[in-house]
């Protein structure tokens, strides 16, 4: 009788050690963590007017226009740019659009800034008409036209005292919601 | 207890009203422009006074100057410019202004070549006492700005009578 209890008991064990072992040798387990913070931001792209001179980098917050190659005289202006002349100096002028997207936001509207990155010199810059200095100046203080491409209006001053060869000058934008 | 628990409860609800109405978020873009300046000159036609030029139409880069008629028996022509003889021609003689533009170079100043066409008969046309060949004489230093020429035709007097229209090609090109 003893001896039959002492078989079960280690019959029992060898059992319980088998589906142990069969449990737990083959199971992994984790957690995992995903937190989502929906942060409110918007983004400024730049994108090429039908009407104007086409962007290179066009669809990206950072584009470039090419006036070419201009002269005051004897020259024709680029595709989608026009060309005005007065007595000391000539002016090149091309449509462009910005395109301002909001996201995890209300605001309906948002402020529109522009500056030289460095001073131009001799040459004059300007959005929607206004003179660009290298201070940010509002060009719209209230534009309702996020998810919309908004035209705006670039010309370029050259006086013809100007040395003649290549020019680049860099706008930065600053779109602020309100 | 229960108040306690609705004023978190609406707490809870306006925070996340309160940060989607944020406002001052900003976004940033640059845009450059670029352009190749080039040199470029103009050269536009003015009267000299004598109200013998009319430029043509709306293009200042030509223009005609009318003599009128004339002969040996005048001082001026019908169209008031000044007739001489001399060395056996008629000198038909009138002012004009050529005005030339020159931008975005270091130069102060340019060549002139001018280029007549055939002649009607023997006649010859000087800018001043320069002849102004069919195969183009050259005015190799003239400053920017106005300069005022005087055209002269002179017409052998032994040549006939008749009509003559000359025309003179004008060419600045920045030294």
């Amino acid at each position: 009788m003893r001896a039959r209890t002492i078989r079960l008991c280690l019959a029992v064990v060898v059992i319980c050690c088998w589906a142990y072992a069969a449990a737990n040798a083959q199971t992994a387990s984790g957690t995992i963590n995903a937190t989502l913070i929906n942060k409110s931001g918007i983004s400024l792209v730049f994108n090429s007017n039908p009407s104007g001179v086409p962007l290179s980098g066009a669809g990206s917050y950072a584009a470039t226009l090419d006036f070419g190659t201009v002269a005051m005289y004897g020259t024709t202006a680029a595709a989608g740019a026009t060309l005005t002349r007065t007595s000391t100096d000539f002016t090149l002028t091309s449509p462009f659009n910005i395109r301002v997207d909001k996201s995890g936001t209300t605001s309906n509207s948002y402020r529109l800034q522009a500056a030289m990155a460095a001073p131009a010199g001799v040459y004059t810059c300007k959005v929607d008409g206004i003179t660009l200095p290298t201070t940010l100046t509002t060009i719209v203080a209230n534009d309702p036209g996020y998810g919309a491409d908004v035209p705006h209006t670039l010309s370029l001053t050259i006086p013809a005292s100007a040395p003649a060869g290549a020019l680049t000058l860099t706008i930065n934008f600053t779109a602020t919601s309100n | 207890m229960k108040k306690l628990t609705l004023c978190l409860i609406a707490l809870a609800l306006l925070l996340p009203a309160a940060a989607l109405a944020q406002s001052g978020i900003t976004a940033n873009g640059q845009l450059t422009i670029t352009a190749n300046v080039q040199s470029s000159i103009a050269l536009t036609f003015k009267d000299g006074g004598q109200g013998t030029l009319t430029v043509n139409g709306a293009d200042p880069t030509q223009a005609t100057i009318a003599l009128g008629n004339v002969s040996g028996a005048m001082t001026s022509s019908s169209t008031n410019a000044t007739v001489t003889t001399s060395g056996g021609n008629l000198v038909i003689t009138s002012p004009f202004v050529l005005s030339v533009t020159g931008t975005n170079t270091p130069t102060t100043d340019y060549k002139l070549v001018a280029s007549a066409s055939a002649p009607v008969g023997t006649e010859k046309i000087f800018f001043g006492a320069t002849e102004i060949t069919t195969s183009g004489t050259t005015f190799n230093t003239v400053t920017y700005g106005d300069t005022t020429y005087s055209l002269n035709l002179q017409v052998p007097l032994s040549q006939g009578p008749g009509a003559i229209t000359r025309t003179v090609a004008l060419t600045a090109t920045t030294n």
